[in-house]
């Protein structure tokens, strides 16, 4: 479990401060930020040029072209908006297991994008998840907010099963502005991968997959007779593991992560391989586009 | 292979239950290890292609089966001593001891040792069979070629000898006698037999024991028996001394002791000394017959009651010579041994001129003049005199007693001893020594000399310190040559050996008729034994060979790469 220190440590928020987190594409609305969105108008980035036509904002008008042109036209400028940040960190029991437990890098994942994201002036709503959806949080707005976001991160308890479909409809349902959904986990839910994958599919959000992910997944170290419990919900199966079986298992889970690779190509998202036992930082860095010293990462 | 006493059908069998036992071992071997995932979802979709093995599904690992099948059949034939193959065993030869002995006497103790034995001898074939009946004496009751049915007759209505075990000097003889080819003994009974015997057994004999001993648990019996010359001296009486021993925990008081000599109870007190050992004081020595009976209902009975004939001490018979009366008179009137009779003396007392005595069958004390004879001692012998009966004759004669070289400077002559053999014991020394020059008369040792020669050349019966069954005899008392007399009264020791009582009761000897007594210590627990038991019937011997330790080694080879296998996963 990450305590308020873990997450709240001064060099790691230091670190982030030089992250951007840019998307593809930033739905209408919202207030002006520093998100590049798609619609024209009161930016400061000029976009193109256009033809006049009554009614449009004479301060726009472009009074050397016209000098040379003889012809009135319009300077069209890059309106800057925010981008709502929708961080769905797994807090299901498997992520509170193991020695080096994974729900830490989830919540310092959580941390930075939620970092990133309020240095923008973007709207950051906390959404854990196990067996059902939490009760949203919303981050203060702007930098301000960010310690409480992390004392929020911090006070996270185990939850039971995962049903990360059940937690996406039921986001899904809300009545949200369109963003960015971050869903942090190890995506081993009960219900299947490809269960998963419809529910994620369905969503209207840009999506950013996180999955944690660690060694002890593709090589297990479980060999001979063993009954194998699963943490969540109890469930035990009995088997005589042999090099063969564990040949087959790395099979199965080969399979699991091609299908949610071949998602997020054909659902135009993004998938981050985060390995638990590592830094993340250094992980997520390469996710972000340079930009002097700082950098912005594409979603 | 060694399995002596199991047929073929019989060691397939054992295999086939054995990898039955195994096979089941193996179905019922399941011990998860109970292990916490994150999630089993990968796991169940391997589930199909590795299903956990339950009982009554297959094998998914045959060959760990066949490797666990495998040691256990090598541990099998190992125990089963197994030998090369076609070279010895056209040689091997069975030797079945049956121990008939009195430790064998236990209710029913006998015969259900003699149906084991029975069983076992079945799945042998007659040629290579053979039965000793090893009691009081051993006897052959099968022989090879002999149909079983034979040795059941000869068994029927048998019994156990009151006699000590055998065994143990059967299983020596047999070492002795044992030639190429292995020798294989199975001892059916409870007689132990030490590890020093078991050493001296020749390799290529190999000895096991039917069955577990079945040691007595309640008994108490006469171990002990013997007499010995009366402590208070007085002639003609003697001591009784006997040691009543019993299994562990057995108290004397819960029996009855009774002590009867012709069949009367005994009057004298009896004197108890430490740990289960009596005495008896001053019993007339009439040639009684003396019975100690223990009366109570105990496992064994034979050694409940012991017997042994008293001795028969009577005066000698001793004729003086009127030459001699003055000189030698007063000491053996002293001596209450002696009876001074005129006719049919036991031994005459001469000088050497004194010729109306000669020609008699009575032994002679001859006092001759130091001319005539040159050692101042000559004593006649019936027999060759060692040096070991040399020092025991000094001794009976008193010899021992004599202060030679004072006597020798006194008298001015060399004091000698001489030693002849003849048909007759006789004894005779200058007459000059009972004269004041040798100072001889008036010493203490002259009428211990004289008690002890007249006691010496007495023609009194022999008798014995005791007479065990299955013990060798010990020297006779009287210094008189015993013996044994056989059913017909052929002299059965002609060659002069000590012998054993075969049996309890009578043994006849030349002079008198003496009693042979089981005096066996009881055979519990705390007595030795090494003899190991065969692991099973058919089982053979557990006796490390040659071939045994490259199994044992070869078993211990692949117990390690079961275990290297399960260690890297590649067995469950």
């Amino acid at each position: 479990m990450a305590t308020f220190d873990d997450l709240f440590d001064p060099d790691f928020l230091q670190a982030l401060q030089r992250f951007q987190l840019l998307v593809r594409q930033v739905p209408k609305g919202g207030r002006y930020a520093e998100q590049a969105s798609k619609s024209m108008g009161q930016g400061m980035e000029f976009r193109d040029f256009k033809p006049y036509n009554a009614g449009d904002d004479l301060r726009a008008i472009d009074w050397n072209i016209y000098r040379r042109l003889g012809r009135v036209f319009i300077k069209l400028f890059e309106e800057q908006r925010d981008l709502p940040i929708y961080i769905m960190p797994d807090i299901s029991a498997s992520m509170f297991m193991e020695e080096s437990p994974r729900i830490k890098p989830a919540l310092q994942c959580a941390l930075a994008f939620a970092t990133v994201g309020l240095s923008q002036h973007d709207n950051v709503t906390l959404l854990p998840f196990s067996h059902d959806l939490h009760m949203p949080v919303k981050a203060g707005a702007g930098k301000a907010g960010l310690m409480g976001f992390a004392r929020r991160l911090s006070d996270i308890s185990s939850g039971s099963t995962t049903d990360l479909p059940g937690a996406v409809r039921k986001f899904s349902g809300m009545s949200v502005r369109r963003g960015l959904l971050v869903v942090i986990s190890d995506f081993f839910d009960g219900n299947g991968v490809d269960e998963v994958i419809k529910s994620l599919s369905n969503c209207r959000h840009n999506l950013l997959l996180v999955q944690l992910v660690k060694n002890s997944d593709v090589i297990p170290d479980h060999l001979g007779d063993v009954r194998l419990v699963d943490c969540e919900n109890g469930d035990a199966i009995e088997l005589s593991i042999t090099p063969d079986v564990l040949k087959k298992y790395r099979q199965a889970y080969d399979g699991f992560n091609k299908k949610l690779a071949d998602f997020v190509l054909t659902r135009n998202a993004q998938l981050v391989k985060i390995d638990a036992d590592q830094d993340i930082l250094p992980q997520l860095t390469p996710l972000f586009q340079s930009s002097g010293e700082s950098g912005r990462m594409h979603a | 292979m060694n399995f002596q006493m199991i047929s073929q059908s019989g060691f397939l069998l054992s295999i086939a239950g054995l990898a039955a036992l195994v096979a089941l071992l193996q179905i019922l071997r399941i011990r998860y290890k109970s292990v916490p995932v994150v999630t089993n979802m990968f796991w169940r979709e391997v589930l199909a292609d590795a299903p956990v093995r339950s009982f009554w599904q297959k094998f998914r690992h045959l060959w760990a089966y066949l490797l666990s099948l495998l040691i256990v059949l090598l541990l099998f034939l190992a125990f089963a001593d197994p030998q090369k193959i076609g070279e010895n065993a056209e040689q091997d030869r069975h030797v079945f001891l049956l121990d008939a002995s009195a430790v064998m006497g236990a209710a029913k103790r006998f015969n259900s040792s003699v149906d084991l034995m029975l069983g076992d001898l079945a799945g042998i074939s007659r040629d290579k069979r053979r039965v000793l009946w090893v009691g009081g004496q051993v006897k052959p009751v099968l022989v090879p070629g002999e149909a079983l049915v034979v040795l059941k007759e000869r068994l029927k209505d048998s019994v156990p000898e009151a006699v000590p075990s055998k065994i143990e000097q059967q299983l020596l003889h047999l070492g002795k006698t044992a030639s190429k080819g292995r020798l294989l003994v199975t001892v059916y009974g409870d007689s132990p037999v030490s590890a020093r015997v078991l050493e001296m057994l020749p390799d290529n004999m190999i000895v096991k024991r039917a069955e577990e001993r079945q040691t007595l648990t309640t008994n108490m019996g006469v171990s002990e028996l013997g007499v010995s010359e009366a402590a208070s001296g007085i002639w003609g009486l003697v001591d009784i001394y006997f040691h009543l021993t019993g299994t562990e925990g057995q108290l004397l008081k819960t029996y009855e002791l009774n002590l009867r000599i012709e069949g009367q109870t005994l009057t004298q007190p009896v004197v108890s000394l430490e740990d289960g050992r009596f005495l008896v004081h001053d019993i007339k020595a009439d040639g009684g017959l003396l019975e100690i009976a223990l009366s109570a209902n105990d496992d064994l009975a034979v050694d409940d009651v012991a017997r042994m004939r008293l001795p028969l001490i009577e005066p000698v018979r001793v004729r003086l010579s009127e030459s001699l009366k003055d000189a030698l008179n007063e000491y053996l009137a002293a001596d209450p041994a002696v009876e001074i009779v005129d006719i049919n003396p036991d031994v005459i007392i001469r000088r050497a001129d004194d010729i109306q005595d000669v020609d008699t069958d009575a032994r002679h004390i001859i006092f001759t003049p130091m001319s005539r004879q040159k050692a101042s001692f000559v004593i006649a012998t019936e027999e060759y005199v060692d040096e070991a009966v040399l020092g025991r004759l000094l001794d009976a004669l008193g010899l021992d007693q004599i202060d030679a070289g004072s006597m020798a400077q006194s008298g001015g002559q060399p004091i000698e001893v001489r030693l002849e053999n003849s048909g007759q014991r006789g004894v005779a020394l200058w007459s000059e020594l009972l004269t004041a020059q040798f100072n001889f008369k008036k010493s203490r040792a002259f009428p211990i000399f004289m008690a002890r020669t007249i006691r010496w050349l007495s023609k009194a019966d022999p008798w014995f310190a005791y007479v065990a069954v299955g013990e060798e005899m010990p020297l006779d008392m009287t210094g008189n040559p015993a013996r044994i007399l056989g059913e017909n009264g052929v002299i059965r020791d002609s060659l002069g050996a000590r012998k054993s009582p075969g049996s309890a009761g009578v043994l006849s000897l030349e002079q008198n008729d003496l009693w042979a007594s089981l005096q066996m210590p009881v055979a519990g627990k705390s007595v030795e034994d090494a003899l190991a038991v065969r692991m099973a019937l058919g089982a053979g011997m557990f006796v490390v060979s040659n071939v045994m330790t490259w199994i044992l080694l070869l078993v211990m080879g692949l117990i390690f790469i079961e275990w290297r296998l399960h260690q890297t996963g590649r067995m469950p």
